[in-house]
């Protein structure tokens, strides 16, 4: 009888956000509103549209292995070299790699928690020794606790900022002293999946550690702002030394090319993107005033969702809304139970939101 | 880690950028790709999808493996969907964690890429001449527990398949001492009686070993979206779920998969378009003393030139009226006079013959006598 390797019945299978498509079937309505996994419900740009259906009359090739065009203007972009990004299928991919080409059987791997299911997923698929580092009170990530975490046998680091299912950034100033105390021997990840969504003055310059060669991958994603979520368009930037490894673990054509040609085409559209950035942020700012003034609980999110404590004693709050016609993401799986992560969506809708919520809690 | 990026043909990208030209304008006979697709009615759905685009797509993939369940008469929790047959190849390597991995070449770069990625142990094993058939007694006799063997049915380069009459028996023998079999199925849908030669039975064994893995790019020609699958014993199945990145297969290779499968008139189409030119292009290149042509199940050929040199030379003016053929020289067991040549339409079949002719009138004489 073949059987697998031990780590994977040790791994969970994930548990995704509801689909529409269930939701609809389990709260027997056609209208529901997700705002469950934090896709954009501004959707794509036109243009992206446009240039999808142009590309369309060649699906009979084969992707590019790594787009040269999309790698430049993502380069040109962010002040990057072509040769520090690497593209593919979703964050998810690339925060695989760094623990497939770094983490040895028995090496620790830290990571935050509550956060992110894929750090523990990677971690335990390279065979490696995971260790939670748990939250400042906040929500953001502790990195001096990372840092006192760390020991000899310490091979990765993964960082989420702003934190899934938070929000919050971790601080130019806990960054700067992270990078002054992390030994050389630990490949720092931080998954930026949310980047484009911080407001704040002073925030870390994550490309800028890139640029300076240090032992940094940075990784984002075109699934949030972008709103290419179907399409699995990841990628990560780091120094060209690290580069090789990254590449040799990866499948060669991870990336279909719809996802390449979208990527591109958003990228060009800076006045669309511009625009749903500041309403994005805006509808971000209604919606923390207006759980505010409810008296409600939450983290001060700089992502594009918001994620709030339910009154103690109230239970079956997703459900619920659910037969209001909302998708929700209880936070229970991430190791925060009692919360419900809400994406920001436009505010017409943002308020019907919380009058469907006003009314769950009431009953 | 001593891992080298796989060669793969299709390399038509680079191509279209050294040569100046768009895409449109290279005849690629180095991508096994079928030229009728893809299909009209994938065209469409895709156009209709383009909406859900911000969504993230099913993850459970559920309408495309019942498209796949319903079409192959597999249950649903027997298969699972990728991002083209490498991502399963992936999984079923990152799951097991095989003390060794059999390749049996010469094969697709892939599994010995894919083995490496994963930090494995590679054994090559040579098909045997002249019909690449495999050698199970060896197999049976050195393989032990905890290993894995990589097949591919129809064979991938050669474009010969094995009916199940010849593998069954050997895969109950290497199931019963604890040997994985991962069986690369990607052209079978090209052959007329895939039912005949298809590995599905075994895999559907409860507590089976083997793995068939396929890919519906070369059949529905959308190697641009990426999708695969793999039928399995549903325990194992659940397990390669568990190692994968969760999102992996993109909404719009969902939709190809659960349109493109159900297009009755384009398989038919196909199997037609195949049959026909199958026969004209074996007429046309017909015997010739300058090269050696394998018969062939599938929607490619593998041809032997008289010499190396002969070979690059040719390939290389093919290269610069923009037609492409794979050279199989990193094909463990072949070599550089060796081509892996797509069947395409008649009149691109037609184009790539007469060039070869064209080449060897205006060229051959001042090339070294063999």
């Amino acid at each position: 009888m073949v059987k697998p390797r031990p780590q994977v019945d040790a791994m969970t299978l994930y548990t995704p956000g509801r689909s529409l498509e269930d939701a609809r079937q389990a709260s027997g309505r056609k209208e529901m509103v997700k705002l469950a996994s934090n896709e954009s419900l501004w959707g794509p740009s036109p243009s992206v549209i446009t240039a999808i259906q142009e590309a369309l009359p060649h699906l009979q090739y084969y992707p590019a292995v790594q787009e040269p065009r999309l790698r430049e203007v993502l380069a040109i972009r962010h002040g990057l070299k072509p040769g520090q990004i690497v593209m593919g299928n979703g964050a998810d991919e690339m925060l695989r790699l760094v623990a497939a080409a770094f983490v040895s059987v028995g090496d620790e791997v830290l990571y935050p928690a509550p956060s992110f299911s894929a750090y523990r997923h990677s971690t335990l698929l390279a065979g490696g020794v995971p260790k939670e580092v748990p939250l400042a009170g906040n929500g953001a990530n502790d990195l001096e606790a990372m840092c006192r975490a760390i020991t000899e046998r310490t091979r990765v680091v993964y960082l989420c900022s702003p934190n899934n299912p938070t929000g919050t950034p971790v601080t130019l100033e806990a960054w700067q002293r992270y990078l002054a105390e992390v030994p050389e021997h630990v490949v720092t990840v931080v998954d930026a999946a949310y980047e484009e969504f911080v407001a704040g003055p002073e925030m870390p310059d994550f490309l800028g550690a890139v640029r300076q060669d240090r032992a940094i991958v940075v990784v984002r994603t075109f699934s949030k702002l972008y709103a290419l979520a179907g399409l699995r368009t990841g990628w990560a930037t780091a120094p060209e030394w690290l580069m090789p490894a990254l590449l040799k673990v990866r499948e060669p054509f991870s990336l279909n090319s719809l996802g390449a040609v979208a990527a591109e085409a958003a990228l060009k559209d800076s006045d669309y993107y511009g625009r749903v950035r500041q309403e994005t942020l805006e509808a971000r700012a209604f919606l923390l005033d207006a759980l505010s003034q409810r008296g409600h609980q939450f983290f001060e999110s700089q992502a594009n969702f918001v994620t709030a404590a339910l009154p103690v004693g109230v239970s079956d709050v997703p459900n619920r809304l659910m037969a209001e016609g909302f998708v929700v993401r209880p936070t229970d799986a991430f190791g925060l139970p009692q919360h419900i992560r809400v994406t920001v969506a436009p505010q017409p809708i943002l308020e019907e939101f919380l009058t469907a919520f006003d009314r769950v809690l009431a009953q | 880690m001593d891992v080298k990026p796989a060669v793969h043909g299709g390399q038509i990208h680079r191509a279209s950028r050294d040569l100046g030209v768009p895409l449109s304008r290279i005849l690629d006979f180095s991508a096994n790709i079928n030229p009728l697709g893809p299909p009209e009615t994938v065209r469409r759905a895709l156009v209709q999808a383009m909406d859900d685009i911000r969504f993230y797509p099913d993850a459970t993939q559920a309408e495309t493996k019942c498209v796949i369940a319903d079409r192959y008469q597999v249950p649903e929790a027997n298969v699972l969907i990728s991002n083209g047959a490498t991502e399963a190849i992936d999984l079923v390597l990152r799951a097991r964690n095989p003390t060794r991995v059999w390749v049996l070449e010469p094969a697709f770069s892939e599994y010995r890429a894919a083995a490496l990625r994963n930090r494995l142990a590679v054994v090559s094993v040579p098909l045997e001449y002249p019909g690449f058939t495999a050698p199970w007694d060896r197999l049976i006799e050195e393989t032990r527990p905890g290993d894995c063997v990589i097949w591919n049915n129809p064979h991938n380069p050669s474009g010969r398949h094995v009916r199940r009459g010849g593998f069954a028996a050997p895969l109950q023998a290497l199931a019963e001492r604890g040997v994985a079999v991962l069986i690369d199925e990607s052209f079978m849908d090209f052959l007329p009686d895939a039912v005949e030669n298809t590995a599905v039975s075994e895999a559907l064994q409860p507590g089976s070993g083997v793995v068939v893995v396929r890919s519906l790019t070369k059949f529905l020609a959308i190697p641009g979206l990426r999708l695969g699958y793999a039928i399995a014993d549903r325990t194992w199945v659940e397990r390669l779920e568990r190692v994968r990145d969760r999102w992996s297969v993109s909404h719009l290779a969902q939709v190809a998969g659960a349109v493109g499968l159900q297009d009755r008139a384009f398989r038919n189409d196909t199997a037609n378009w195949l049959r026909r030119e199958q026969q004209r292009v074996a007429a046309v290149w017909g015997p010739s003393a300058l090269y050696q042509r394998h018969p062939t199940s599938v929607n490619f050929f593998l041809m032997r030139w008289t010499d190396d040199e002969r070979s690059r030379r040719l390939s290389q003016a093919l290269f610069h009226r923009g037609i492409l053929v794979r050279l199989c020289q990193d094909f463990s067991g072949l070599g550089l006079a060796y081509w892996r040549v797509a069947i395409r339409s008649p009149a691109e079949n037609d184009a790539f013959h007469a060039a070869v002719q064209e080449i060897f009138q205006e060229e051959g004489d001042r090339w070294p006598k063999v």
